[in-house]
């Protein structure tokens, strides 16, 4: 047999494998497109079924997905040490300015905490900050274009429910939306489906903080004559039945095209641990349902 | 050469290891949300580059059982939809496997901007079935954001993979 000829088989032989090839995978693409498909329509169907799956599938797969992301946080950190180090001495000077800020803050919050016991002692007044905290380890942190939600470290068994705080040492920065046994699923602010009743410190005006899914979330819902300005603080007002009064949560500032928004003051990126604050109220009120970006009712 | 040597030559495991471990390296990158001054709580599919390249180059890399568990890890890891990236990567892989030929024969610019717009049509799918599924209409800026660092990521990666190819080069 010529060289020619032995070419040619090959090239047949490559053709039919590759037809082969061709046809299995169109089948395998057929049924996975269908699967698929079927998934995300479990999500509006089913959403129940689809949330239960979620949380047990976290719940069963936390250690493992804490090994398997620890080289890519090896990288992370890495990047983060010489982002740090580059900012070194800016980050020393802006220390040093707060730290001075904060001992006057200090002695004005001593000088406060003795008035409002006088003060209560005074009214006779039951303590009403019956608080209970839960430290939780942020295991992943899911600020995506689409969602806005962290995973911690603690769930019903520790005794966390829906509705309950989340704050980091910066502030509020959002809400538990689903417990599962061991993990719970957090809301940040800056979810599209957030909604925050808040008060605006000085003007006294009340509003509802927005979540945009975009920067920072914004004022919504402001009486025509409000008095608000830049650089005001904005704290929880308290209604709604999630948070109690007073609840730091950010700066007022104005977006480019006129919009009151508000720079929070805790950066949940930032964050390793938070803190997940009962505030005694009861869930079913602290809760609210919502249309979330999954297409799930929250 | 005889037609048994075509069957002789599969790569050996220590070759394909690196791979797919690159591979899943990416995926858990994927997960991960990247912010830093101008950009915020933008998540980069790092997955589609080698999505992209191991269709064109090497589909039997990537079968499709493995794209679709990767579409559901990402999904379950990020709080998406249920289905969503697994739906999205099996159109990206649809997409391209049928027009892979086309592209293998042509040169890297041309790889480049069939990249960004598949890309292109993975994020529009992403942010359309987001949209119609919950019930609203998402901001298109963050979307967009993600192309745009989506597109930028290609190239650093694509040196990773054209590297890694080199290691089963040969083999069929």
């Amino acid at each position: 047999m010529g060289k020619g000829s032995v070419g040619l088989g090959l090239a047949t032989r490559h053709v039919s494998i590759s037809n082969t090839y061709d046809r299995k995978n169109r089948k395998a693409s057929s049924f996975f497109l269908g699967l698929s498909v079927t998934l995300l329509l479990s999500n509006v169907f089913a959403s129940d079924l689809t949330n239960l799956v979620k949380y047990r599938v976290a719940d069963k797969t936390v250690s493992i997905s804490e090994k398997l992301s620890e080289p890519v946080n090896l990288v992370y950190s890495q990047f983060n040490r010489v982002q740090s180090l580059w900012d070194a001495q800016k980050n020393n000077e802006m220390l040093a300015a707060e730290n001075e800020r904060l001992l006057k803050w200090f002695q004005t919050a001593n000088r406060l905490d003795s008035e409002n016991k006088a003060l209560r002692d005074l009214l006779n007044m039951k303590d009403e900050d019956a608080m209970e905290f839960h430290s939780a380890k942020v295991l992943s942190d899911a600020a995506t274009q689409y969602s806005h939600t962290i995973l911690v470290q603690l769930g019903q068994n520790d005794g966390l429910s829906k509705g309950q705080g989340v704050l980091s040492h910066e502030g509020l920065i959002g809400r538990v939306i689903e417990t599962g046994k061991e993990t719970s699923r957090v809301l940040l602010m800056s979810d599209i489906n957030s909604r925050i009743p808040v008060s605006i410190e000085g003007s006294n005006d009340r509003a509802i903080l927005a979540g945009t899914n975009n920067s920072d979330p914004v004022l919504d819902h402001l009486p025509e004559s409000h008095n608000v300005n830049e650089g005001q603080k904005v704290i929880t007002s308290g209604h709604g039945g999630i948070f109690p009064y007073g609840v730091p949560v950010g700066e007022t500032y104005k977006t480019s095209d006129g919009q009151l928004a508000v720079r929070p003051f805790a950066h949940p990126n930032r964050a390793n641990y938070v803190q997940i604050v009962n505030y005694g109220i009861p869930a079913g009120s602290a809760t609210r349902a919502t249309a979330s970006t999954s297409g799930i009712l929250r | 050469m005889s037609f048994s040597d075509i069957n002789k030559s599969q790569p050996h495991f220590l070759h394909i290891f690196p791979i797919y471990f690159v591979n899943l390296l990416f995926l858990i990158f994927s997960t991960r949300t990247i912010s830093f001054v101008a950009v915020e709580n933008v998540s980069v599919v790092f997955f589609l580059a080698p999505l992209f390249y191991w269709t064109i180059h090497r589909p039997g890399l990537m079968p499709l059982w493995f794209i679709f568990l990767s579409g559901l890890v990402i999904d379950f890891a990020t709080d998406a939809l249920l289905g969503l990236h697994a739906f999205s990567f099996i159109v990206f892989y649809i997409l391209l496997f049928k027009i892979r030929r086309i592209i293998l024969s042509q040169p890297l610019a041309y790889h480049f901007i069939i990249y960004a717009f598949s890309v292109f049509i993975f994020e529009g799918v992403r942010w359309a079935l987001v949209s119609i599924l919950g019930w609203g209409i998402l901001p298109i800026y963050p979307t967009l954001l993600g192309f745009v660092l989506n597109v930028i990521a290609f190239l650093p990666i694509l040196i990773i993979l054209k590297s890694l190819h080199r290691l089963i080069s040969g083999y069929r």
